[in-house]
């Protein structure tokens, strides 16, 4: 016996590893919402370098547009550049603040009719992988977040945690394929779950004989347990009809548009 | 033991350049799998269980920062790992053409093996879609990736060679 093992030692530790592997994996599909230990520790080993590459990245791409480009201006230019050089900053910087401004404004409104109370967020890093839409903010349990909590913005949902460190945390689109939200048209209230398709976003079992058009708009329905009622999911751009079954598909434009976002904000639950 | 924990802060710096620093270069579309390449390297580069082990840890390790199941990548990298340590050793590993070739089937391989995980183990009814309208343009970045940065990968094949030797002789 001891010879066989000693024989196969190699081969066994490899089976063996794989089904370690398997079993942690086929439990931590049970435990989806539970954030682990090891998956808190890395988080916090990492928040720290997300701010700072973070701060470095920004601070490189305005440095980038503010002075690199003129490193090499002639010695009699330098007054006028400099001139140039600064006023380009003010506006850039102006812009910026333009910018940010109406984007808290728009945020500043959704906090005065939200009756939650909201935490605003800053978006640090995306999916590791390029399959997957997921994204990490800037707030972690320290600050209240815990796992399965809304993340929106004033044009609609964005998300909802997945996964809390310390002081950062990961949110699931509503574009990833494994994002489900309960959702209804809002004109007629035709219920369905909305589904995530990358950059898109289908509307199942919504009843065939009901009555939709694209352009109509798609708010969530409040009963999935995540989401309040009311909140924009997007806009039906086709309907998809069979010629048999009881349902209908419908494909939506998110309200949100992923591939801008910079702030957002997650609904915390309500105090007791 | 020193090896597995150098891969795994490797394959923590990669991942944290991937979330950060990827995206803003290259936008929010497929970008370098960088970990899978270096799951690669090291199934064709490495001893069995060390390798084993580090392929699993960068597995977990990814799976803190994408995906919604901690555990998913783990299994795929050590899966990958296998096949590559497999195929690995009926080939000339001193050719840079191999790890190419390794990087082409490896992120094929990937793709699948995402999809048949997803699709016997978790509900991912559009998933595959998405995975499938991403492989191409996904291999072709990998790929652009993996001959970039050969240089890089034969150091470190030449650096463990090295070592090898001195320890033999």
């Amino acid at each position: 016996m001891l010879d066989f093992f000693k024989r196969y030692q190699t081969p066994l530790l490899f089976c063996l590893l794989l089904l370690c592997a398997l079993l942690l994996y086929s439990n931590s599909l049970r435990q989806r919402q539970h954030t682990s230990l090891f998956e808190k520790a890395v988080l916090q080993l990492a928040s720290p370098f997300y701010r700072t590459i973070d701060s470095v990245c920004r601070d490189s791409a305005r440095r980038w547009n503010d002075y690199i480009d003129l490193i090499d201006v002639r010695q009699k230019n330098i007054q006028l550049r400099k001139q140039v050089r600064f006023q380009k900053q003010r506006l850039l910087q102006l812009r910026e603040t333009e910018q940010e401004n109406i984007r808290l404004k728009n945020l500043l409104g959704f906090v005065q009719t939200s009756k939650l109370p909201v935490l605003p967020a800053r978006i640090i890093a995306e999916d590791a992988s390029s399959w997957f839409r997921t994204i990490t903010i800037d707030k972690g349990s320290t600050d209240g977040v815990v796992e399965g909590l809304p993340v929106v913005v004033a044009e609609g949902i964005v998300g909802r945690t997945i996964k809390c460190g310390h002081n950062s945390s990961r949110v699931l689109l509503v574009i990833d394929a494994s994002s489900e939200v309960a959702a209804l048209v809002q004109h007629n209230r035709t219920r369905g779950i909305t589904r995530g398709k990358g950059a898109q976003l289908t509307f199942d079992y919504a009843l065939r004989s009901m009555d939709v058009h694209p352009g109509d708009s798609v708010v969530t329905a409040g009963t999935g347990g995540v989401f309040p009622k009311g909140l924009p999911i997007g806009t039906i751009s086709q309907v998809v009809k069979h010629s048999y079954g009881l349902f209908q598909t419908l494909e939506l434009i998110p309200s949100v548009d992923f591939s801008r976002l910079e702030d957002v904000l997650v609904l915390l639950p309500e105090s007791p | 033991m020193k090896r597995i924990v150098g891969y795994a802060v490797f394959g923590l710096i990669v991942i944290l350049l991937q979330t950060t620093l990827l995206p803003r270069l290259l936008g929010h579309g497929p970008r370098p799998d960088l970990v899978l390449l270096l799951t690669l390297h090291i199934g064709l580069n490495e001893r069995a269980l060390p390798g084993a082990f580090s392929a699993w840890l960068l597995g977990c390790l990814l799976d803190v920062f994408s995906g919604t199941t901690f555990g998913l990548y783990g299994l795929i990298l050590l899966l990958i790992f296998c096949a590559a340590t497999a195929v690995g050793r009926q080939l000339n590993r001193d050719n840079s053409m191999v790890m190419v070739v390794a990087t082409l089937f490896g992120t094929t391989g990937h793709a699948l093996l995402l999809i048949t995980t997803l699709l016997l183990f978790a509900d991912a009814d559009q998933g595959w879609h998405l995975v499938l309208r991403q492989l191409p343009l996904q291999l072709l970045f990998n790929l652009l990736a993996v001959i970039v940065l050969s240089p890089l990968f034969a150091m470190f094949a030449g650096h463990k060679q090295a070592t090898a030797r001195r320890v033999l002789s």
